[in-house]
């Protein structure tokens, strides 16, 4: 039986010594730097976290950043719950459908970058197509409209993804208790809200982090379209990051990085006690 | 062992080797962030083992001697010196034996040339064949230009060479051109041109070699030993070896470094010296051994400032380099042997880093060097002088910064320097601009262009000014933003700039605006940058800026570009006004001869200067001394007497010596031309200056010292603004919108 215990964790010994090699350990220099000036190593305390809680600029990204996560993340679990619902049902091809909304995941950020540049451009595929059909564009990514341009991209390249796991969810439910349901009468909404649905809290929470740690790479998609200032729509906390980095402001940089971190993992581990009760229940 | 236990242990090691790919060393411990060329160090790391013995560079003096040196030669044993004077066509050679120069001889034959075949020698070379031979230029129109092949039997009389196919003019009225030539021993002769290396035996065509692709007109393509001959391939950056029995190709043998002027000569054994800005490479014609034997910032061939004549080998494994400096014109000869007494690598070094290559730099370095032998300089940059670095580069600095590593010296122009002054990363360096000023250096004037606190962080060793020039009413149009304003509106069918486009002219006015934009905060006011932008839209459709652009095929040019002042293209007009930013007295030809033809009197643009090698020391080098010695030298005579195009001198004694150079044979021989098409009458219009009078150098050294304001934006504001005004432009967003998003990521960019 102890041989049972170790043998897993000898097996993930060599992933956790990379991980806490590469990604642990400079973690906490990040969480050491954050408590001393960026340069010459002297010692502030809780200044930093002070003067990033004060800075303008950090309560912009921040709240553009809970807007974005609060717009998105509803949006893509309901999306893509839906769609999984629809897709677990088809008679066929299922297999097939499957892998056309997960290509999106496949392609590349840079492919994505320029056919998002064609397509929101002022000159691009979608102000053609609104002309064409008697309507007038704008610049996509130099207005507000910037903001739902980002949670459009995030939710096509994402959707695919979580619909493959809300299916994974959907077929552990036992066929039976659905077959059981009809023979009492319930007809598919009742057995979708009263068998589905009290089924999939699990799924959802594993989807929702998932979901939620990818909406942080969605930088990547609107830094390279508009750069190291955006329109302040989409201006978020990994833009502000990756300008202190530029301007050597380290010591901002860290302390919002730990509390960022210290956030997230207080939001994962309520989450995680949440789950743990609902499979008690 | 069971199978299953067998798959985890399989799995186990592949883990493990998944983790540890990736784990290695990463290349050399010295790589610099972002460097694509010129870094001219060969041991990177310092003499722990005590290992002695290296080449070193020794000045050999010319002759006392009017005429100018072209060329040497090795000849019975001893280095043989070829000078002209043109003036008289008198050609001389001279003999390098026990240290001393014999007394000159004539070389007859060349003076026979240049009487009866009236050609001028203008390069000397040594036959396997054991004779010489010279290329030459004809002096006068009778013969079709372009350069011939010159040979003697007897030493006195000269022969004309040239292939007939090669000196006869062809269809289109022009003879072949021949940069570069060799002689095999059976006397073929090698010759490089347009189209490749190709082989003449009795003046005919046997063969034709791929080589180096021209782009001067003269450079080095070919060279011949007994055995074998070297081209310059075509990428550039190899040799190919061929057999000179056969033409076979035996190897091609990859340097690494950039072909173009760089000189390759043979030595003894199949052996092949190459001459770079890197230094002396030597290999084997086999491409069995390929190394570096001297590395370029020991010597002056790692000096930007300074072209290669002619390099050869002695009798002994030395070398021998004749020079010749671009600015002055000024001529040496240095001699390579190798000493045992001297340590092989230094055990100290310095290094320096720069985003852009700068020629200021380089010579500093080769003189910097010259004086600590004992110190190896290191000098690393991200891209040549006329490229735009990446942001990327700037982050992979900082990072080498924040880890308390990275260049000891710092050059920062296009670098945070705010922000870098703000966290330390800079050493004081109050000190020592103290002491500058009381050696003549201006620091009244650049003493302000990186202080904080009332500490200095950095010096400027060259600076560029913006000048302003044209008629009074658009005079008065840029001296503020309510006269720029008024005189859109009071002058709607006359372009203010002249002929320009839209981009140059509205980063242009931005620039020369901007302070009367600021706010207290260090922002923008969004009201007055929005009247500003509808100014500027004016401009552009008064001075029909789209036809010029779509005439010119071009859409943009500040984002390539990157001057901060430059407004337009001078081309005749009347009433408009030019605000242009020189760099140097070479620069300043051009807009000075307007500013002559039509009496006008050039002004500095709200007395802003452009700080340029902006020179500060890293706060966490080991080596804070030295650093501060190689910041000093940048202010010493040699360096701040330099001319270039990083920038006018700063200390009295670089303006004065410019001033003296205006008086020089080659500054008065100089004559720069430039011809373009008005668009709007069709007409050519054809500009030629010379080099400024000492008067004219007197008035902008008197312009120069009156400037005190360092013009410092950042380039990220610079850069957001064009991305808004190029929208604006287009159509995309009105005047209104473009200040309110350029006010918004302004404020955004000040309050991070």
């Amino acid at each position: 039986m102890k041989k049972q215990i170790k043998t897993p964790y000898l097996l993930l010994l060599p992933s956790l010594l990379g991980t806490s090699v590469f990604v642990l350990a400079p973690f906490l220099d990040v969480i050491r730097r954050s408590f001393f000036q960026a340069v010459g190593g002297g010692f502030v305390g809780l200044s930093n976290y002070r003067q990033v809680l004060e800075n303008e600029a950090f309560q912009q990204a921040l709240f553009h950043t809970l807007q974005f996560l609060f717009t998105c993340l509803p949006l893509l679990l309901l999306l893509s719950f839906l769609l999984a619902v629809l897709v677990y049902h088809l008679p066929f091809a299922r297999p097939l459908f499957e892998a056309a909304f997960l290509f999106p995941m496949a392609i590349p950020v840079a492919s994505v970058v320029v056919f998002w540049r064609l397509t929101f451009h002022n000159e691009g595929l979608l102000n053609k197509a609104l002309s064409f059909l008697g309507f007038t564009g704008q610049d996509w990514m130099n207005t507000p409209a910037a903001f739902w341009v980002l949670i459009f991209s995030y939710i096509w390249k994402n959707l695919g993804y979580d619909m493959i796991l809300w299916i994974a969810g959907l077929s552990q439910i036992p066929k039976e208790q659905y077959e059981a349901a009809a023979v009492s009468g319930a007809g598919p909404l009742r057995c979708f809200f009263f068998i589905t649905l009290p089924q999939m809290k699990g799924s959802m929470a594993m989807i929702g982090v998932l979901s939620f740690v990818n909406a942080f790479r969605v930088f990547r998609e609107a830094y390279l379209i508009a750069g190291d200032y955006p329109h302040n729509s989409i201006y978020m906390l990994q833009h502000l990051f990756n300008n202190w980095f530029t301007k050597l402001d380290i010591q901002k940089m860290t302390a919002a990085a730990v509390m960022l971190a210290l956030v997230i993992s207080l939001l994962l581990l309520g989450l995680e006690l949440w789950t743990e009760k609902q499979e008690d229940v | 062992m069971s199978t299953k236990k067998l798959q985890y242990l399989a799995l186990t090691l592949a883990l493990a080797v998944g983790v540890c790919t990736g784990c290695g060393k990463g290349g050399d411990g010295q790589t610099t962030p972002g460097n694509t060329s010129g870094s001219a160090d060969v041991s990177d790391t310092p003499a722990a083992d005590g290992a002695m013995g290296r080449y070193a560079e020794t000045d050999i003096p010319l002759p006392d001697s009017q005429a100018e040196p072209f060329g040497i030669l090795w000849e019975d044993g001893a280095l043989t010196l070829y000078t002209r004077d043109s003036d008289a066509g008198a050609f001389s050679c001279y003999r390098y034996e026990n240290q001393a120069w014999s007394q000159p001889e004539q070389a007859a034959w060349l003076e026979d040339a240049w009487t009866r075949l009236d050609l001028g020698a203008s390069y000397i070379y040594s036959g396997q064949d054991g004779k010489i031979y010279a290329m030459a230029y004809p002096n006068s129109q009778e013969l079709p230009f372009g350069q011939y092949i010159l040979g003697t039997e007897d030493g006195t009389t000269a022969e004309d060479l040239t292939p007939p196919s090669v000196a006869e003019p062809g269809q289109d009225g022009y003879r072949e051109y021949l940069l570069d030539m060799a002689v095999l021993s059976d006397g073929t002769l090698a010759l490089g041109m347009g189209a490749g290396v190709g082989m003449y035996q009795n003046n005919k065509q046997t063969l034709l070699l791929e080589s180096i692709p021209l782009i001067m007109d003269h450079q080095t393509m070919v060279a011949a030993s007994r055995e074998s001959l070297a081209v310059y391939a075509p990428d550039s950056k190899s040799v190919d070896i061929y057999s000179t029995s056969n033409f076979e190709k035996l190897t091609t043998v990859a340097t690494d470094q950039d072909l173009y002027e760089s000189l390759i000569f043979p030595g003894e054994n199949g052996v092949w010296y190459l001459v770079t800005q890197g230094g002396i490479l030597r290999f084997a014609q086999d491409g069995s051994i390929v190394e570096t034997i001297m590395a370029g910032t020991n010597g002056l061939m790692g000096s930007t400032s300074t072209g290669k004549i002619q390099f050869l080998c002695g009798d002994q494994e030395d070398f021998y380099g004749l020079y010749r400096n671009y600015s002055s014109g000024a001529f040496s000869l240095k001699y390579y042997s190798y000493h045992d007494d001297i340590p092989s690598s230094a055990s100290t070094t310095l290094s320096i880093y720069g985003l852009q290559e700068s020629s200021t730099i380089s010579q500093a370095v080769y003189e910097f060097q010259n004086l600590h032998q004992e110190v190896q300089v290191q000098y690393n940059f991200a891209t040549g002088p006329y490229e735009t670095p990446s942001g990327d580069v700037i982050r992979s600095l900082n990072a080498e910064l924040l880890n308390g590593s990275g260049a000891d010296v710092l050059i920062l122009d296009g670098l945070p320097i705010q922000s870098y002054m703000e966290k330390g990363i800079l050493t004081d360096l109050s000190d020592l601009a103290g002491s500058l000023g009381q050696q003549g250096v201006l620091m009244d004037v650049i003493g302000n262009a990186a202080s904080l606190g009332g500490k200095t962080y950095a010096l400027p060793a060259r600076i560029a000014v913006p000048l302003q020039f044209g008629s009074p009413d658009e005079l008065k149009a840029v001296e503020s933003l309510e006269a720029l304003h008024s005189y859109v509106e009071t002058h709607p069918d006359n372009s203010l700039l002249g002929y320009t486009i839209h981009d140059l002219a509205g980063m242009t006015l931005f620039h020369t605006m901007y302070e009367d934009l600021l706010l207290a905060d260090g922002g923008l006011n969004e009201e007055k940058l929005t009247q500003f932008l509808e100014d500027w839209l004016q401009i552009c459709q008064t001075a029909n800026t789209q036809k010029l652009e779509e005439l010119w095929e071009m859409n943009t040019a500040w984002d390539r570009i990157q001057i901060p002042f430059y407004s337009g293209y001078d081309m005749n007009k009347e009433n408009y006004v030019q605000i242009s930013q020189i760099d140097g007295v070479i620069s300043s030809i051009s807009p000075y001869i307007t500013i002559q033809e039509k009496n006008l009197t050039p002004a500095p643009v709200r007395g802003y200067y452009v700080p340029r090698v902006l020179a500060g020391v890293n706060a966490s080098s080991s080596s804070q001394e030295l650093a501060k010695e190689f910041v000093e030298l940048l202010f010493s005579d040699s360096i701040q007497g330099l001319t270039n195009t990083d920038g006018f001198p700063v200390s009295a004694y670089g303006l004065e010596a410019m001033m003296d150079y205006s008086e020089s044979e080659v500054a008065r021989g100089m004559t720069i031309s430039s011809g373009s098409v008005d668009p709007e009458t069709g007409e050519e219009y054809i500009k030629s200056g010379t080099y400024p009078p000492r008067e004219r150098l007197e008035e902008l050294v008197e312009l120069i010292k009156g400037l005190d304001k360092p013009f410092l934006v950042e380039s990220a504001i610079s850069q957001t603004v064009w991305e808004e005004m190029e929208r604006c432009y287009q159509g995309q967003q009105t005047p209104a919108e473009a200040s309110r998003a350029i006010c918004q990521k302004v404020s955004m960019y000040l309050a991070e």
